[in-house]
Order: C-alpha cells, then sequence, then structure tokens
C-alpha cells in the first residue's frame, strides 16, 4: 500500500508539461549577445495539408490572419517580459508597415538578411505553423477558453518552428513546439508556465533560467 | 521506514508549489511604458481605430468579399462605439477624441482601408490623421455568428470594456451576453512617433466586462492613459 502511495506521490510531483519541452538549437557565437533591437514578422501559417477540408480561398485569408494573430501574441509576450529581455522589440506595425510597403508578405524564400536591413534591426524572429482544424475549429476553441485548459497535442509532433536570422541572414537559433505550445502563444494565458518556461529558451533572456518544477 | 518516504515527498511537493509561485513572475499582458506619464501630459487629441477578426472554420460559408466587408464596417463601429462612449462620458476623459467620421475620411483620402490597418504604422496614421495618440481596439471572433449577430455581442463587450454598461445605454444588447465567445480583446495606444505606450490583452479584458452590473474596467486598470482617477 505504502508502494502505491509513494508512486502516486511521485508522479504527482514530476513536472507536468515535462513532455512538451521544445527542442531549441542555438548556434554556438551566434552575437546574440550583441544584439539590441529585434523585429517579429507575421508568422507563416499553413493548415495540415492532412487535416485539410476547408475552402482553399478562404483558408488562404484566415492563415494570414493566424500568422497576424502569433506576431501580435508573440510581440506582446515579449513587450511584456521587457525587463527580462535584453533587446528592444520594434513595434510589429511599424515592422508591418515597413514590410507592406516593399510587397513583402512571404518569407519562406526570402534572404533574411534584406529583411533585417530594411526593418533595421540586429535580427528577425519569425516562424513557421502547422496547423490542424481542431487548433481554430469553434467548439474546441471555445472549450479552451471557457475551460481554460489545454488539448493536449501530440507531444512529439512539432508544429511550430521559431527561428531567429542574424543581420548575415543565419539562422543561429530554432526552436521546435508542439500545438500545444502554439495554443498557448494564442490564447496566451492558458499555461503560463510553459510560455514563460519557452520564453526563457531565447537567447535574449537574461540571467539565470528559471527551472520550474 | 515508510513515514521517512511520504515525508520525503511531501517536502518535495511543497518546495515545488513553492519555486513556482516564487519563480513565475506576474504576467497580466499589459504594458505601461516607463514614461507613459510624462508622454501623455502634452496630448490634447486623439483617434480611435478598430481591428477586427474572425476565426472560425465555419466562416467560410461566407465569401471571402463578405469577410473583408464585415471587417471594415465592424472596425468602423468599434469606432463608433467608443466615440460615443468618449461623448457620453467627456468628464471622465481629459483628452479630445476624433469623430470617427473624420477619422475614416482621412484614412480613405489616403488610400488607406479603415478595416484594414494591420499593415499601418501608428506613426503614419497619426500623421495622416493630425492627433497625438491612435488607441486601437482589436476584437477577434472565434465563433460564427450573423454579421449582425457579432457586430452586436461586440458592442457589447467594447460597451461593457468602457464601462456603458452601468450606465445602461447598451443594456439592449445584454441578451447577447451568453454568447460569449468573443474573447479576444485588446486595447493598444501609440504615441505620434509610433512608439507603443500602453497595452492591455487578453482573456482577463474581454469577459468580465460582460457583467452589466461591473463595475467600470478601464477606470479600474491601472493605466489606461486617458481617463481622470
Amino acid at each position: 500500500m505504502s508502494r502505491v502511495i509513494f508512486l502516486f506521490l511521485l508522479m504527482w510531483c514530476m513536472p507536468a508539461g515535462a513532455q512538451v519541452k521544445p527542442s531549441v538549437f542555438l548556434s554556438p557565437g551566434s552575437g546574440a549577445e550583441l544584439h539590441t533591437r529585434i523585429a517579429i514578422l507575421p508568422f507563416y501559417c499553413i493548415e495540415d495539408p492532412a487535416d485539410f477540408t476547408g475552402n482553399p480561398a478562404y483558408q488562404a485569408v484566415q492563415d494570414k490572419q493566424i500568422g497576424l494573430e502569433l506576431q501580435h501574441a508573440m510581440y506582446t509576450l515579449m513587450v511584456g517580459f521587457g525587463p527580462n529581455f535584453t533587446v528592444k522589440v520594434q513595434d510589429f506595425y511599424t515592422t508591418n508597415d515597413l514590410l507592406r510597403k516593399e510587397g513583402l508578405t512571404d518569407f519562406r524564400f526570402k534572404n533574411m538578411q534584406e529583411i533585417t536591413r530594411l526593418l533595421q534591426v540586429d535580427a528577425v524572429l519569425w516562424a513557421v505553423v502547422t496547423h490542424n482544424p481542431t487548433l481554430f475549429r469553434e467548439d474546441d476553441s471555445l472549450k479552451v477558453v471557457m475551460q481554460r485548459q489545454c488539448i493536449p497535442g501530440d507531444a512529439k509532433k512539432k508544429d511550430i518552428f521559431l527561428s531567429l536570422f542574424n543581420m548575415e541572414g543565419e539562422c543561429f537559433w530554432t526552436l521546435a513546439a508542439n500545438s500545444e505550445l502554439l495554443r498557448n502563444l494564442l490564447y496566451f494565458e492558458n499555461n503560463r508556465f510553459q510560455l514563460f518556461q519557452w520564453m526563457q529558451e531565447l537567447p535574449y533572456w537574461q540571467g539565470d533560467k528559471i527551472k520550474l518544477l | 521506514m515508510k513515514g521517512m518516504y511520504i515525508i520525503v515527498l511531501l517536502a518535495l511537493m511543497l518546495q515545488a508549489k513553492g519555486q513556482n509561485k516564487k519563480a513565475f513572475p506576474e504576467m497580466h499582458g499589459s504594458y505601461v511604458h516607463p514614461k507613459m506619464e510624462l508622454i501623455v501630459s502634452g496630448h490634447r487629441n486623439i483617434a480611435f481605430v478598430g481591428e477586427y477578426g474572425y476565426m472560425s472554420r465555419k466562416v467560410d460559408e461566407y465569401s471571402i468579399a463578405d469577410h473583408d466587408s464585415f471587417l471594415s464596417v465592424d472596425s468602423k463601429k468599434l469606432a463608433l462605439l467608443f466615440y460615443e462612449s468618449w461623448e457620453d462620458n467627456r468628464e471622465e476623459f481629459w483628452v479630445n477624441c476624433q469623430h470617427p467620421d473624420t477619422t475614416w475620411a482621412r484614412l480613405r483620402l489616403h488610400g488607406i482601408n479603415p478595416g484594414d490597418l494591420y499593415g499601418y504604422s501608428r506613426q503614419q496614421l497619426a500623421e495622416i490623421l493630425g492627433v497625438d495618440a491612435v488607441v486601437t481596439i482589436r476584437s477577434l471572433v472565434f465563433k460564427k455568428y450573423t454579421p449582425a449577430e457579432s457586430t452586436l455581442i461586440n458592442m457589447a463587450s467594447i460597451a461593457a470594456t468602457f464601462g456603458l454598461a452601468a450606465s445602461g445605454n447598451y443594456t439592449a444588447f445584454f441578451p447577447f451576453q451568453a454568447g460569449v465567445e468573443v474573447f479576444y480583446l485588446s486595447t493598444t495606444v501609440h504615441d505620434a512617433s509610433g512608439e507603443m505606450i500602453y497595452l492591455d490583452k487578453g482573456l482577463e479584458t474581454a469577459f468580465p466586462k460582460l457583467n452589466p452590473g461591473g463595475l467600470r474596467y478601464m477606470k479600474n486598470q491601472p493605466g489606461f492613459p486617458y481617463l481622470r482617477h
């Protein structure tokens, strides 16, 4: 009996978010410590082709909207954690204004060196996001909002690839995470612990990382 | 021995809970510029713009043209609602608010669709509009409504946000209170240089304020710069 209680308590103590810890890569000698100003680009979003059932024309509009919302959410988070970061984030309206004037909407095949020059920043943050219908389906989103819970996704499947590119256009940092973190980013406060852990993975986090149990 | 296991685990549990609570900084999704009071002290005129988005799997039942039309119309209604709240509660605000008709006319004169302002710096908007600051309200709908329903629901949420619920001006809209799927609402203020000086975002903003008997939201939120405290 005591062994059962012991195992139960041990499991209870284990960190709940451990199974969704994102994969992170940071290039050695990235020079991130010298950066002072970064910009966040609208995320590139696409519905998982395996799940796609919608109207392609409308889906493109909606994917763009989701990308802008995620850009806004990321900006808000970074501004909210402002004192914890060594860099200042360019206002996202200013970023979008500069991009619009150059007619830039799709960054998949762009040289990020040009983008950093255009935006006059030391680095740009960009993400490729694959979302599935459950992410924004009205019933699920309502459930998420009302109950403030995350619907667990496939922990191993990576749905968001967040990258930082420096002034040479090189990708020096990436983070791959599953849809649970994506939900957290969009719904903002569903799981603040995971968001906090995620924010700490950015190379601009200053001070010691706080390990959340 | 068994007792020891349990004591050690209980100690670990308590430590874990305590560490989480201690380590995690407060984050409300809000931002106030460190020098906001100084910055806004010189402001006399502000303009209000709305950004409106739908996210629903079923919204594709509408055509894209309808969707764009919704955005344009609803963003104007957001702006008008704020203007009316300013007009009805003028003594509560210490700045002048540009009428949305003027705002919309000036934006259109410069070839800008007032329903799609994602891609314009607030510096540019402030310059075009001739104001000291631009207040942006963003509203995101995650459930399909008819255009009339969604507009009414948003008007209700914005009305509540700015305290009009208690004044009874928009009581007629509260039958839609049950439709609280409009959950995402943010307010940002940018000064004429394009720098953000205030941001408030998140679920906390939208939900409790749908309570008609609730207190005035903005007055109870530290930070919104243009209300007399």
